[in-house]
């Protein structure tokens, strides 16, 4: 049975599923779409929330909200981050409290500022940004990173960082993976990475408790049904698709492959007791995947 | 521990001609499924060059299926305890002259060290499926590269693809090359997805070893790539027909270049960004098959 409300484990819990993109640009920073035309966009294609995510500043977007439509306040962050050399990517949502961020902090400070104002922040684009899981090592605070940024992927051939999130979880511990367009209207990459979030209302409240929670999945395509833990197996059923791998720590998962011509809509995975974590991934025939957040095992 | 002639990581700037080869298959000497000849026999049917059968823990004869147009290299995947990593390391060794065993009380240290001493190079295979990130092998000397993509790994685990950890090693430890290889079990339709073609004045042992420790190769899944030339301002690609041409580099230092509706690339001019530490290439054609350049320091 499936324990409704565990963390990273939306399955099963009362409500319904959200679609929304939590990293997005405007022209109040580097995107080339205004903030209306950003927003208009995402809701002409069906999405529930939008975060606008511009650099260094949070933009207005409470007056695009409808009853279907939620916008959350966000920012990206920026700052030195020694461990890398670089300036660090720092996505944070439900801020309040401050107008514009200060590239004077450093990391925890940034995380803090956020959470104080009882928000999130996740990382942005790790590979993209050469940071990995040793980076992360002994930062707090921070609900997840982006397994997949679409123009990262689309630009730079750095979309995905399911290297460095394996990393993490098999080094540091659990953290969640988001899947973000991180749009800048610039590279076609808008309208590829998402999260599906499991909430009883769209509200900002409640779509932030729930990225908290991990009771979210992340996809660039393809849909989940079901993933069930039942103690000694997992029990995946999703869309149709080419692949459904279950990933643990080092060579304890599987991959299960559909057969030539055909697709696969369910998995049945005996657990071993050594995976330590387990988070599936799906990839469709169009090379589109998706992917759970991982149980700790 | 790389060559340090000329043109390192470069093998388009070699005389010579291409040679295909898989780096890392099993038989029934070890845990695979087919018996030597088998095994041997369709890498030969099928046009490879050459091939280093790599059993568990022992090195198999293969002397007897060379042909002029065939080469077979001495192989063995060693494995041991690694502190370092707290779990099991493995080690390609290929090109040995006279090793017929390893030993699993062989620190991974020591089993590359003999490896080099007895002639032949070290490969990290599967770096991805091991749990190893750039830190685990930034303490380990003397292997000519890692395994960017291995077949078996993409099968079973997905946890083929480790171009995140190269970049890593790259970005901050350092250059080595990268390696596609089936690590063919006989089990999983691992085979033929993944191979380095290798630039070489002909083919023969030596030359082959020296190609591998000057990163003188490409690593395949298919796509052909004919040309990379890397100038202080640019960097041109020629290739097969593709869907993607990646230029990679340090960090966000790199671009990519996508054929647009209906038509394939062969080639990019890529302006260079600067500041790039390494510059590498892929290329991805239709079918989603990938091929990996070495990287060159820039």
């Amino acid at each position: 049975m499936t324990a409704g409300g565990h963390p990273g484990d939306p399955f099963g819990i009362p409500g319904r599923w959200y679609k929304g993109n939590l990293h997005t640009h405007s022209t109040n920073s580097d995107g080339a779409k205004s903030p209306a035309d950003a927003v208009a966009w995402y809701q002409d294609q069906g999405y529930d929330f939008l975060a606008l995510t511009d650099h260094r500043v949070l933009t207005d977007t409470s007056g695009f909200r409808r009853a279907d439509f939620l916008t959350i306040p966000g920012m990206e962050l920026h700052g030195p981050d020694p461990t890398t050399g670089e300036n660090y990517h720092i996505v944070g949502l439900g801020i309040t409290s401050f107008e514009r961020s200060n590239d004077a902090w450093l990391r925890e400070e940034a995380i803090a500022r956020v959470n104080g104002d009882g928000g999130i922040a996740f990382m942005g684009h790790p590979y993209w940004l050469g940071q990995t899981a040793a980076h992360l090592q002994g930062l707090t605070g921070f609900v997840g990173l982006e397994v997949f940024n679409s123009v990262c992927d689309v630009h730079r051939a750095k979309g995905f960082s399911n290297e460095t999130w394996d990393a993490y979880l098999l080094e540091q511990g659990l953290t969640w993976g988001l899947a973000t367009d991180d749009s800048h209207w610039k590279y076609a990459e808008e309208g590829r990475g998402w999260v599906m979030v499991r909430a009883s209302d769209l509200s900002v409240v409640g779509v932030l408790a729930a990225l908290r929670k991990g009771h979210f999945y992340s996809t660039m395509g393809p849909a989940f049904e079901d993933v069930r833990f039942d103690g000694s197996q997992v029990i995946v059923r999703c869309a149709p698709v080419r692949r459904i791998s279950v990933m643990a720590a080092r060579a304890k998962g599987a991959n299960a492959r559909a057969p030539a011509g055909g697709a696969l809509t369910e998995l049945v995975h005996p657990l071993k007791g050594v995976e330590r974590y387990v988070r599936i991934e799906i990839e469709d025939h169009q090379g589109r995947v998706a992917w759970t957040n991982p149980r700790a095992l | 521990m790389h060559g340090d002639g000329a043109h390192l990581g470069d093998p388009f700037k070699v005389d010579g001609a291409w040679y295909r080869g898989n780096l890392h298959m099993h038989s029934t000497a070890s845990d695979g499924a087919w018996p030597v000849e088998r095994a041997v026999g369709w890498y030969r049917e099928r046009g490879y060059h050459f091939i280093a059968l790599t059993d568990h823990r022992v090195v198999t004869d293969t002397a007897r299926f060379r042909t002029p147009e065939f080469v077979t290299l001495a192989g063995i995947e060693m494995d041991g305890f690694d502190p370092a990593l707290d779990s099991r390391y493995y080690l390609l060794g290929v090109g040995m002259r006279r090793m017929q065993a390893s030993s699993t009380e062989w620190s991974r240290e020591e089993a590359g060290q003999r490896v080099r001493d007895d002639g032949g190079v070290v490969i990290v295979p599967h770096p991805y499926w091991i749990g190893w990130n750039a830190r685990h092998l930034a303490g380990m000397a003397g292997f000519v590269g890692l395994e960017v993509f291995n077949s078996v790994c993409e099968r079973t685990q997905a946890k083929g693809d480790a171009g995140a950890i190269w970049d890593d090693y790259l970005d901050n430890h350092g250059l080595t090359w990268g390696l596609a290889a089936d690590d063919a079990h006989w089990k999983y339709q691992e085979e033929g997805r993944g191979w380095v073609m290798v630039r070489a004045p002909e083919l023969a042992p030596d030359r082959l070893l020296h190609a591998l420790r000057q990163g003188h190769f490409y690593a395949s899944q298919g796509p052909a790539i004919v040309d990379v030339r890397i100038s202080p301002d640019t960097v041109d690609v020629a290739c097969s027909p593709v869907r993607r041409i990646s230029v990679l580099a340090a960090r966000m230092r790199g671009r990519t270049y996508w054929a647009q509706d209906g038509s394939a690339l062969t080639g990019i001019a890529h302006a260079r960004l600067g500041a790039e530490k390494y510059l590498r290439v892929e290329v991805e054609d239709t079918q989603g098959r990938r091929a990996w350049t070495n990287p060159q320091r820039v």
